[in-house]
């Protein structure tokens, strides 16, 4: 029916949405600002008493805002709890120091990447051992990554201690008893350099027992038209260390309890320049484009993609995924905040573009909604779009050459995802405020499904899933 | 999403798309808000600095949203109890679009000081306020000295050598 | 496609500038407000970023600065 390919009508409907919003918002506000009142002892139609429409924190506070998160994906999979704890302190002379300190547990079972099979499937793979090269040495009880709950039996052919876990027939094939633990510490400075420049650094670092990341940030904003515009250009330098617990797997071999390899590194830059304007009393505009370089290892080195028998769809045997050393990606944000009375209207859309054919369309609006003199309530609703990488396959059949790259991911399948959230904040006091999220995600195949050959077209080989985040919180102000 | 503004905007040859948008930025440009009306002649603030004439004037601009003038005050008084009436007068101008709002702020830092509501800006135009707060400082002879852009509380030292230097001309 | 793209947002751009207001220092009251700064909630953006990142291969775009009261 349509003649125009889709992508580009979704990304151009995007865009156009955007634009017929800040025609709408833009002639809203016309109305509002033309509300003047000539009783100065009148209350401005825009200043309805809500504690959230009080100036933002002040010169010479601190706030400690802790929260956690609960998360919970549909059919047994990733489950994780994760409490995030800072504190931002905001001196006198304009200095903003900031650290957050985030821990994360996760538990629970995840795709593989095998394509489902009308029976039982059984994976191999090295088992944890404490003496294994790669990886860290247990400290202090870390618990493990990588499959569990399956047999550990001693390989034959080699004498090494392997695991054996099955993938039920006709389900997507789980890694089960996946558990992993990670922390991570981020620190912020920033500082003014003159009335209207600030200046802004930042060190991040995590740690999980199978991966480590460290970056540094350096931002630099300028004010100009009498502060209504402010153009800020930063840049990110992150490292990150793969260490899977078994070792690095050779790419696109066969899956086996076989000693793997050394550890693995990635580095990448990014760049990300950006625009803030006050639009009008009213209205904030803010457009950003960033760019990123990621070189080094990208794959998931627990990941496999099945090798099927192109006329029956039988599994012949099982790859460890492969993907390109490099990736650049760019993206263009833009992001509004209007002001209706104490509402706030919040509409922002993210185009995004990357070396390994991934291009994705983000649109997200919320709205905060004033309840009574102290809390809000914030209903939410975000829309994403991802193409697929171009390297991305359910399966690759037994017949056909090898491909340089293929990772049968979901992440990097295509797909649409919806997000409807409701967030609210209750201020108890001038010091004491707690907030809460509930949001649902869920995951849906965009384009052609993906089956196997032969009289399989029951089989789901979509392995995107749903969710439900709940988060709950406070922030503490001295 | 899609089918709505497909038919709208991708039925139409690709020269008409362009001319679509165009619409749109002309439609926006002229529905764009206008600056509020100016004030009227009944409404408007009055500030007459020759009555202080023979004073040194601290004259500061202010608004209740605003954090470093929140810290201010604490100065401004200070300086009005260090000094006699006779050589410094401070005189505040209120930036808010309500005055209910000014007043809850005057009371929360206990401010007794000289208040002129100016709601519409008429008169931090007149002075070019390009920062909030900005304080002038204007001599016996009425001349404006000295302008401070915003209120630094690490730099009240300073402030205060200032005021001193006028006072002692 | 890269045209349309292009004239597209270039136009969305002209648009919103279109838009534009002069507005004055002493004209910040809503944009000091609290409900309209660019991150109100920086843990809640954090744990949304991580959700959204865990799952989907895009990242990143967004950054923090300007709006505001506009004070010192």
């Amino acid at each position: 029916m349509q003649l125009i390919d889709s992508r580009k009508g979704t990304i151009g409907a995007t865009l156009c949405l955007v634009t017929a919003n800040l025609l709408a918002g833009t002639s809203l506000l016309a109305a509002d600002n033309n509300t003047g009142t000539n009783n100065p002892s009148a209350p401005d139609v825009a200043q309805v008493q809500n504690a959230y429409d009080q100036p933002a924190n002040e010169l010479g506070t601190t706030v400690i805002d802790s929260a956690v998160l609960f998360y919970k994906e549909d059919g047994g999979r990733v489950q994780a709890i994760e409490p995030i704890v800072s504190i931002v302190h905001s001196a006198k002379n304009g200095n903003v120091f900031s650290a957050r300190l985030t821990y994360d547990s996760l538990t629970g079972a995840t795709p593989n990447g095998a394509a489902p099979w009308r029976f039982n499937q059984t994976f191999v793979t090295p088992a944890r051992q404490e003496n294994m090269r790669g990886g860290d040495d247990d400290e202090g009880g870390n618990s493990s990554t990588g499959a569990s709950g399956g047999t550990t039996v001693t390989d034959p052919r080699t004498g090494r201690q392997v695991l054996q876990y099955t993938g039920d027939a006709n389900q997507l094939p789980l890694d089960s008893g996946f558990q992993d633990q990670r922390w991570a510490v981020d620190l912020g400075f920033s500082t003014p350099l003159s009335s209207k420049t600030t200046l802004s650094l930042g060190l991040n670092g995590s740690n999980e027992q199978d991966y480590r990341s460290y970056a540094g940030r350096v931002s630099i904003a300028q004010e100009f038209n009498n502060k209504s515009t402010t153009l800020s250009v930063g840049v990110n330098f992150e490292h990150d260390i793969s260490k899977p617990f078994f070792g690095t797997p050779v790419p696109l071999s066969e899956m086996s309890g076989d000693a793997k390899g050394a550890n693995q590194n990635k580095d990448v830059l990014s760049i990300i320049a950006g625009v803030t304007q006050v639009m009008n009393r009213n209205w904030l505009l803010q457009l950003n484009y960033s760019f990123g370089s990621g070189k080094g290892y990208q794959t998931d080195p627990y990941k496999i993609v099945s090798r099927v028998n192109p006329i029956s769809g039988r599994p012949v045997n099982y790859l460890y995924e492969s993907r390109p050393e490099t990736r650049t990606r760019h993206s263009v944000y833009v992001s509004n905040k209007i002001a209706m009375g104490s509402f706030v209207t919040d509409l922002s859309a993210r185009y995004y573009h990357d070396s390994w054919g991934i291009n994705s369309i983000t649109a997200e609006l919320s709205e905060h909604i004033p309840i009574g003199s102290r809390a809000y309530i914030q209903p939410s609703v975000r829309y994403y779009h991802q193409s697929a990488a171009d390297f991305f396959n359910y399966y690759l059949l037994a017949a056909a050459p090898l491909p340089q790259f293929a990772s049968a991911d979901s992440r990097l399948d295509s797909f649409n995802a919806i997000t409807v959230g409701l967030s609210g904040g209750y201020k108890i006091s001038d010091q004491l405020e707690i907030y809460g999220l509930v949001e649902g995600y869920r995951q849906s195949k965009a384009g052609t499904k993906g089956v196997l050959p032969g009289d399989n077209a029951n089989l789901e080989l979509f392995a995107g899933t749903n969710a439900i985040s709940v988060l709950t919180g406070f922030k503490f102000k001295f | 999403m899609g089918a709505a503004t497909d038919m709208i905007f991708f039925r139409q040859p690709g020269k008409y798309r362009i001319f679509f948008l165009m619409l749109a930025f002309a439609i926006t440009a002229f529905l764009s808000p206008l600056q509020s009306s100016a004030a009227t002649a009944s409404e408007q603030p009055e500030l007459n600095l020759s009555q202080y004439e023979g004073k040194v004037v601290y004259l500061d601009f202010w608004a209740s949203w605003c954090g470093p003038c929140k810290l201010s005050f604490p100065f401004m008084k200070g300086l009005s109890h260090q000094y006699s009436s006779r050589d410094l007068v401070v005189v505040t101008i209120n930036l808010d679009r309500s005055r209910a709002v000014a007043d809850a702020f005057l009371r929360q830092v206990g401010s007794n000081l000289k208040v002129i509501y100016d709601s519409k800006g008429v008169l931090a135009k007149d002075y070019r306020v390009s920062d909030m707060p900005t304080s002038l400082l204007i001599d016996r002879t009425g001349k404006v000295r000295i302008i401070h852009k915003g209120f630094h509380p690490e730099k009240e030292a300073e402030y205060r050598a200032h005021v001193e230097q006028l006072i002692h001309e | 496609m890269k045209k349309i793209l292009t004239a597209c947002s270039l136009l969305a751009l002209g648009v919103s500038l279109g838009g534009c207001a002069t507005v004055q220092p002493w004209e910040r009251d809503v944009m000091a407000r609290e409900s309209m700064q660019l991150n109100v909630n920086p843990n809640l953006t954090a744990a949304n970023e991580h959700i959204a990142f865990s799952k989907e291969a895009s990242s990143g775009g967004r950054s923090f600065d300007g709006g505001g009261c506009g004070c010192n």
